[in-house]
């Protein structure tokens, strides 16, 4: 291999590819699905209330009201010194509901002398005011010592990490950018990267590259600009989208083998194909068999489906993507699904070399 | 258009000669290429002399180009050696590319860049100094056209482009795939301009051609290609005294002509005897012709 071959070759790739609208298409359309879904499926918030608290004395109420909320709803604690001031920022619209804390609050609850706690709500209806009141029973009760008359249990009528519990754990923006992110990376290695190499030998500019440098040398070049491509994209995907994974090197590395395994797919249509022309008609074969699993783990399919999807290295991809971006074991199985992408990784290198070998000869 | 800049120096890193003084640029013994029950080259053999411009003449599937694909080392013989510079295609193709460089009969640019993009994606990959792109286009009379994209050229200026691109390492062995393919008169002459100019600089040119008259023009020596096999190999002037029909075209008296074959008693005898009867107005004789030669080693026209 000669490195100043692969970079020259790598860098005129670079700089005409924004002379060619084909594979402009190709990296923006799925950074502008990325861009759509930002825009018409906002993420689902948790309700947040903001509660100003006037009390002259320590209380323990507002972290027994979070104890309460649970992660249900933000709550939020403006405490002020004065009753004037609770009014103040609710009337201000700064807090969704106030609390005047008389003094000695907590000892007045805990010796049940029933002291006066004020609810300060604002005109009009306020779910926040709505929610706190309500709460504010049970809290007491707890401060006070109380049991509840009966322990209410909340269960998610679906059985955890299906599929839909998935959706709705991540939301459904979340879930389609991840989609996305694997188009991409399908059309960066199985369009984009065929397109810069079988148009070198199809209108034998590769004859003058191979006047001084090798077949390698040429493949290596077109496999780093597809690698320069996901290194700039797939990071401004998830910029763009606002996406964070939680578990970083899972998910790097789910995108790593993924990228890893398409290029194989890429370089041996390539081999395959003597033309552009060809390249269009059959590349979408590839995509599709990537791609569409995808959206399958989303589905509560019959089981024997979900096992031929469990087969495609695009459906194992998306699960350790959904793994590692939310930072939880939502499908497991992470040794069988980088298991499923690196066989399909050895099934394509072995039969693109056994394609180059016969082209050779 | 532009007019092309003549090549009057040439200045080319010395390269220490890889066997005894004055070995031949090219030699090729018993080459064979198959391509499963083909024989497309059938156990050729020549050298080319440093500086000499070699034609090879041939019909479409004659092995013309699949000869100049092993000895640009982008094909693999079946069995035979080729050397270019004292070096083995097969063997040391890292020695040879540097010192070769190839024209192809496909106007094989990228279409979207310029020519001076073109040039200096080419000079980057040889590791060729940038300032020469400039010195390249001026050579090939391109300097104006240079930041145009290339596929507004026309077809001759992209065969000049390409000249310009086989130049930018400096080649000691320059190879031509019919060079002035489906160019106009004016561009085809401008070509063999520039392959002339190149020779006086010390390069050696290997040709391959459908056109006689241009072998004719520009060869030191050609060799006639027919099914793989080398048919014939010497100097045009050697091969049309050798197969060539020389002719004279004779005006008479009256206003009629006729056309004599030189060689041929008859003729002669006929001739002596309108010259006796003073009936002969002009005669102008005429050279046998490569295509001549090519006819009678084998059997069509190319």
């Amino acid at each position: 291999m000669h490195l100043r071959i692969i970079l020259a070759i790598a860098l005129k790739d670079l700089k005409d590819a924004v002379r060619d609208g084909r594979i402009l298409m190709a990296l923006f359309m799925p950074l502008g699905f990325g861009l759509i879904y930002n825009v018409a499926m906002p993420d689902v918030q948790k309700p947040s209330i903001t509660v100003a608290i006037g009390a002259t004395d320590p209380t323990v109420l507002p972290i027994v009201l979070r104890t309460i909320a649970g992660s249900a709803v933000n709550l939020k604690f403006n405490t002020v010194q004065s009753a004037a001031l609770v009014r103040a920022q609710v009337e201000a619209k700064k807090a969704d509901v106030g609390l005047v804390i008389p003094a000695g609050f907590d000892a007045a609850v805990a010796a049940g002398s029933a002291p006066t706690l004020v609810v300060v709500r604002p005109t009009g209806i306020s779910t926040g005011a709505i929610y706190i009141a309500s709460a504010l029973d049970g809290a007491l009760r707890s401060m006070a010592g109380q049991h509840a008359p009966a322990v209410i249990a909340t269960e998610t009528a679906q059985p955890a990490h299906d599929a839909v519990s998935v959706i709705s754990n991540l939301g459904s923006r979340k879930f389609l950018v991840l989609g996305t992110l694997i188009l991409l990376i399908a059309m960066i290695a199985i369009y984009v990267l065929p397109i810069i190499l079988t148009e070198e030998f199809e209108k034998k500019t590769a004859d003058a590259l191979l006047m001084i440098g090798t077949q390698l040398d040429v493949v290596t070049a077109k496999v780093s600009v597809g690698l320069i491509y996901l290194a700039v994209s797939v990071p401004l995907l998830l910029l763009m989208t606002r996406m964070a994974p939680a578990n970083v090197p899972l998910f790097a590395a789910a995108v790593v083998v993924l990228s890893v395994t398409l290029i194989g797919v890429g370089l041996l249509l390539a081999s395959l194909v003597r033309s552009v022309s060809q390249l269009n008609t059959w590349s979408s074969i590839p995509l599709l068999v990537v791609v569409l699993p995808v959206f399958f783990v989303a589905l509560n399919l019959p089981s024997w489906v979900q096992t031929a999807m469990a087969a495609m290295p695009g459906s194992q991809a998306m699960r350790l993507l959904v793994d590692g971006f939310t930072g939880q074991a939502m499908y497991g199985g992470w040794m069988l699904a980088f298991g499923v992408m690196a066989a399909w990784a050895g099934i394509t290198y072995a039969l693109l070399i056994r394609t180059l070998s016969h082209r050779v000869a | 258009m532009a007019t092309m800049a003549v090549i009057t120096e040439w200045t080319r890193p010395a390269v220490p000669a890889p066997r005894e003084a004055a070995p031949p640029m090219i030699a090729v013994d018993g080459l064979i290429k198959r391509y499963g029950q083909v024989k497309a080259v059938d156990g050729i053999s020549f050298t080319v002399a440093r500086g000499e411009i070699f034609s090879l003449l041939g019909h479409n599937g004659a092995g013309k180009t699949t000869t100049i694909r092993m000895l640009t080392c982008q094909t693999r013989p079946t069995s035979g050696t080729a050397e270019v510079g004292g070096f083995n295609c097969v063997e040391q193709p890292e020695r040879i590319k540097p010192r070769i460089n190839l024209v192809s009969q496909n106007q094989n640019l990228y279409e979207r860049m310029s020519g001076r993009e073109n040039l200096a994606f080419f000079a980057s990959l040889y590791g060729t100094p940038p300032a020469r792109v400039a010195e390249l286009m001026r050579i090939v009379g391109m300097t104006e056209a240079a930041g145009r994209r290339v596929k507004t050229y026309s077809g001759g200026m992209k065969q000049r482009l390409l000249i310009a691109r086989a130049l930018v390492n400096q080649p000691e062995v320059l190879f031509l795939d019919e060079p002035t393919a489906g160019l106009d008169p004016a561009s085809a002459k401008e070509v063999r301009t520039l392959i002339k100019d190149l020779s006086r600089t010390g390069t050696t040119v290997f040709l391959t051609t459908h056109y006689m008259e241009e072998a004719d023009q520009l060869s030191d020596r050609v060799a006639f290609l027919a099914h793989g096999k080398i048919i014939a190999l010497d100097t045009p002037r050697e091969l049309k005294l050798r197969f060539g029909h020389p002719t004279a075209k004779v005006l008479f008296d009256d206003r009629s002509e006729t056309t004599i074959t030189l060689a041929s008693s008859d003729d002669a005898t006929r001739m002596a005897s309108w010259m006796r009867d003073a009936k002969v107005l002009t005669v102008h004789s005429q050279e046998g012709t490569l295509e001549d030669v090519f006819i009678a080693l084998a059997g069509r026209a190319l």
